[in-house]
This record gives C-alpha cells, structure tokens and sequence, in this order.
C-alpha cells in the first residue's frame, strides 16, 4: 500500500516534469528574399543558428549546431570545425573526423508565394547539399 | 497579581524547566544530557582511541557536513536577491558581486564551499574505499554514493544560475551528453531543461533542483547517513584487533577534535572567501561558444573522454565506475583490516605496483592519441572502431585487467579492488589534467604555452 502511494507520486511528480508546451520560436520562419544571398556565398543566421548556402546547384540551409554537444561550429577554408571537442565536418557537412557521428543536418527550404524563402527545421533532408530553386522574374543575383 | 510576581521572580527557573519538558532535576547529569541533546546523540559515549587518530578518518566527513551546513546557510541569504529569469539571472548576480553588502563575500563563500564540498565527498568516498570501511555497511554505502552523486548534483545545477557566458554554455555542452545515454538520454534531458535548448525552462528548474527539490532530499539522506553510522557501531574498525581495544569518551577526546576541525575549515574558507572573489564571466551569448567552452572541472574527465567517444565517455565509463562502486560491499567482503588504510600489511605494495602501471599505461594512450597519424588512422575507419580504440576504453580495459591479476597473486578481493580503483582514479584525474590543458578546437597545450588557433 505505502509502496503504491510512493510509486505513484514519484510517476505524477515525473509527469509534471515533463514539459506539455515549448516556448521559443517556431520552427517554419522566413529566410528572406532569394537575391539576399548572393551565388556562391555561405550566411550564416547567427540567430537561428543555420547556414544558408548558394551555388550552381541551387541554395539550401543545414544546421551550425555539432551533432556531437550541440556547440556551434567555425568556418575554416576547407569546412567546419567545432571549437568545443573538436569534431570535423566537410564543406557540405559530412563528418571527416573526431568524435561527430552524424553530419550537420540539411532542412527543407522552399520558396513561398510572397516571393521569401522558407525553412522547416521539422523537416530534415535525407541527402545533403544545396537543390535547384525556382527563381521569380528579376530576382537573379 | 501576587501570583504573577511570584511566576516572574522564577521566570529563568521555570523557562528553563519549561523548556525541557520531562527532565527531572537528578537527572542533569553529563551523561543524561548527552542522551537528550541531539547534536550529542549523534555520537556514541566512547570511541576506540585508534579512530581518533587524524590519519583514521581525516576528518573527512565532519568537513563534508561543514560545508553542507554553510552552503545551506550563505545559499538562503544569496537567495533574497537572485531572480531566476534569463533576462535578470545575470544582472542580479551582478548586483550581488557589487552592490549588496557582504555581496561578494558570500557569494565567494558559496562558490568556494561548494567547490570544496565537491572534492571533500570525493575524498571522503576514497577514504572509506582504502580503509574497507565498508564492509558489512551496505546500506550507508549506498546512500553515501546517493550523496556523493547529489552533491555533483548540487553542484551542477548551481553552475548555471550565474547565467554568465562560462554557465551557459558548460551546462548546455553537458546536458547534450544525456543524448548518449540509450533509451532514457532524450527524456532525461527533455524533463532536465524543459524543452531542447537550455532556456527559461531549464533555469527555472534548474533553480528549483538547486534550492528545493535536491538540498532537500540530501538533509534527509545526511540524517540517515550518520544515523547509520551510530547504528553500525561507530567509525569502521576490526574489533578483534589489539589496537582497538582501548577507548576513551566522546566528550572531550572527540568533540575537542571535531570543534577544532570545524573552526578551522571555518576560518580558511572565510580567509579565502574574503581575499578570493568568485568568477563572473560577460553576459551570455547564447549562439556563440568561448573557443575552448569546457564544463565544470569536475565533468572536465567526462568531456575529455566524450571527445574521443560520446557512448564510451558519456555513458559507458562512467555507468562501469557507478556499477562497480555499487557493488564493492557486495562483492568486497574481508572482514581483516578493516579501518586500516588497504587493508593488509602487502597491500600497499600491490597498489603501488598498479598505480604505476595506470600512470605508464595513461601516458602512453596520451601519446598515441595526440598523434596525427593514429587519429586519422581511426577517422577511416568505421564509427564503432573509435569506440573501441580510445583511451578511456584503454583504460577500461586496463583496470579490468589488474583486477583479475591482482585477484588470482594476491588472492584477496580487497586488493584486487583497490587496485582497479586505482587504475581508474589515474583515468579521472588524468583526463581531467589534460581537459584542463586543452585550448582552441581542443588542441592540447601545455599550461606554459600560449594558446594559438592551430587550424
């Protein structure tokens, strides 16, 4: 009986602990327009801790947080390197070396009818590196 | 109102009485008074003149408690002041640093006692491996490992409430190792910070496991500890030896040595909380990490094996070292020598042979490590291959090793025990050694030389 009353409200007390809401900001926000990245170029949106990339292939958005501690990794003239335990990754984020197993995370990224590209850090892309994006008129960089 | 004057003139006389209820006057005797007084009933009447020896215990529990009782103390004062919010965490710390009176000094006090209390439970934990005091106490020497545990607890909750630069980002690079933890890592760290990032969720719980909810649950273990203590017959010693035999009171011969201790671990942490200010780093910048960010010293071993192998230092390691201290006065069952430091006469010999075995062994994993052409050796091959090639897996490996050699020459499970502790402590305190020393991108440098971005 004692134990049932023990048991019991360690398992309420534990589900009040777990959190029913986040706060925070959302996960599915605007980038900016297509022409605020020029080609060729890597952003990085200190803010929400992305880099946005755009080349020949087109323009994509990966995560800055290492997959090992979560620290946020240093631009180096052939990728990423994260200051915290040092794990290295490629220029598309692939793991080369230490203790990182995954690499850096790619999002869905999508052009929106107000003409703004959007991002979904819900949705993960299973292949790295940047995809083609349809261009509105004029708005070549 | 002549009854009245009559109370009043045996005012003293009948507050005293009124006060002790039950106390009969023939009963004020020394020894009735120890009996009732609870800070005396915490002692037995006599104790082994052996355990009074400085060296027995090192007085390692009485300091332990000490600090217990001054963080409780000086953490209830800082409380009036500290707003747990992200937005004023830092700037009312700043107003205690430099505008409360007595401010700084406590809050010196509380980081220095803390920090203290930290390594003292550590000693303290040691100090009752190599003397094998914990045979036959299976019960205190679980709920001293709950302890231990709840003062790093303790300790790392309270890492963040400064919100500085320093605490943000120490316990967010340390919450992401529950991530390594299989099954429960990502619940334990969902219900830790309230939600994926440190943030107001964490700080507030936190702050609630800082002041509340673990202070708390450790009063009532510390209770029990001691309790235990009494109830198992005192300080750990073999009765059947003839150094044991004689014994004197508690009061004086141990109470003297008690106050004595207490009032001078008082004075030194007053010295040094006085002259010693605690460390406030700049406000946070919570997407950009200090190049090297490290956790508090005492994770430092823990994040020095992650770097090699998150499942094997976050996890693996650590839950090996817990099992292992669990089971000790399980598996760890000679009664001889108990009390005295390793046990039998031999042993020390034995440890000897093991610690320098641990050094040679940690230096040479060191140095194959930080060697370019091992490390990129293992980046090709497959992820599992760095799990099992590491130093601490080494280590690991190692201590298992001694174990068993120490075991089947010595034939005495003590020994064999204690010197895997050993194996393992020049691991933790090794690793620790050279976090510290880590600098930029974890490049390692010597504490002489100036860091530099090698890459």
């Amino acid at each position: 009986m004692a134990g049932v009353c023990v048991l019991s409200t360690v398992v309420g007390g534990v589900r009040v602990a777990v959190p029913d809401f986040e706060e925070g900001l959302p996960q599915r926000f605007p980038l900016g327009r297509p022409s605020d990245f020029k080609m060729n170029t890597l952003t990085w949106l200190q803010d929400r801790d992305l880099f946005v990339i755009r080349n020949e292939d087109g323009m994509g958005a990966f995560s800055c947080r290492c997959t090992h501690l979560g620290c946020m990794v240093r631009r180096t003239a052939d990728g990423f390197v994260c200051p915290c335990h040092g794990a290295e990754y490629g220029p598309l984020g692939e793991v080369i070396s230490g203790p990182a197993r995954r690499p850096l995370p790619w999002y869905r990224l999508w052009l929106e009818r107000d003409g703004r590209l959007w991002v979904d850090l819900d949705e993960t892309l299973d292949d790295a590196g940047p995809t083609p994006v349809v261009l509105p008129q004029g708005d070549e960089a | 109102m002549s009854t009245l004057r009559a109370n009043a003139a045996t005012l003293p006389a009948n507050l005293k009485r009124g006060m002790r209820p039950g106390v009969r006057p023939e009963d004020d005797t020394l020894t009735h008074r120890m009996r009732r007084n609870f800070f005396f009933h915490l002692h037995p009447v006599r104790v082994a003149t052996r355990t009074l020896e400085p060296k027995a215990t090192l007085g390692l529990g009485v300091i332990t408690l000490t600090l217990f009782v001054v963080l409780a103390l000086s953490g209830v004062l800082l409380m009036i002041y500290y707003i747990p919010t992200p937005g004023e965490a830092y700037t009312s710390t700043q107003d205690i640093e430099y505008a409360v009176t007595f401010g700084a000094f406590l809050r010196a006090l509380h980081r220095w006692a803390g920090h203290a209390m930290v390594l003292t439970a550590f000693l303290h934990l040691l100090r009752v491996s190599f003397t094998g005091a914990y045979f036959g106490r299976e019960l205190n020497w679980t709920i001293g490992l709950g302890l231990f545990l709840l003062t790093l607890g303790l300790a790392f909750t309270g890492y963040l409430l400064p919100w500085d630069q320093l605490a943000f980002w120490a316990v967010s690079v340390s919450s992401n190792m529950l991530d390594y933890i299989p099954w429960v890592g990502g619940f334990l760290k969902r219900i830790l910070l309230g939600g994926r990032e440190v943030g107001q969720a964490a700080l507030i719980r936190f702050y609630m496991l800082h002041v509340a909810f673990l202070p708390g649950l450790m009063l009532g273990l510390i209770v029990l500890h001691i309790w235990r203590v009494r109830k198992d017959g005192g300080l750990a010693c073999d009765p059947e030896a003839p150094e044991n035999a004689s014994s004197v009171p508690v009061r004086p011969h141990l109470l003297l040595r008690e106050a004595v201790l207490v009032l001078v671990l008082l004075t030194l942490l007053c010295l040094t909380a006085t002259f010693v200010t605690a460390p406030l780093g700049g406000a946070p910048d919570i997407h950009n990490p200090s190049n090297p960010e490290k956790t508090p010293w005492y994770f430092l071993w823990i994040q020095e094996m992650v770097s090699y192998s998150a499942p094997v230092g976050g996890f693996v390691f650590p839950g090996v070292l817990l099992a292992g201290l669990f089971l000790l006065p399980l598996l760890e069952r000679e009664q001889e020598g108990v009390g005295r430091w390793f046990g039998r006469p031999g042993n020390p010999a034995v440890l000897g042979v093991s610690l320098v075995m641990g050094l040679a062994f940690f230096v040479l994993l060191e140095w194959a490590f930080m060697h370019q052409g091992v490390v990129s050796w293992l980046a090709s091959r497959p992820p599992l291959s760095r799990d099992l090639f590491n130093p601490a897996t080494g280590m690991l490996v190692l201590s298992v090793i001694v174990f068993a050699v120490t075991g089947i020459l010595t034939r005495s499970t003590r020994a064999a025990f204690h010197a895997a502790i050993v194996v393992l402590l020049v691991a933790v305190i090794g690793f620790t050694l050279v976090a510290w020393c880590r600098g930029p991108m974890w490049a390692f440098f010597w504490p002489w030389e100036e860091w530099t971005l090698v890459r």
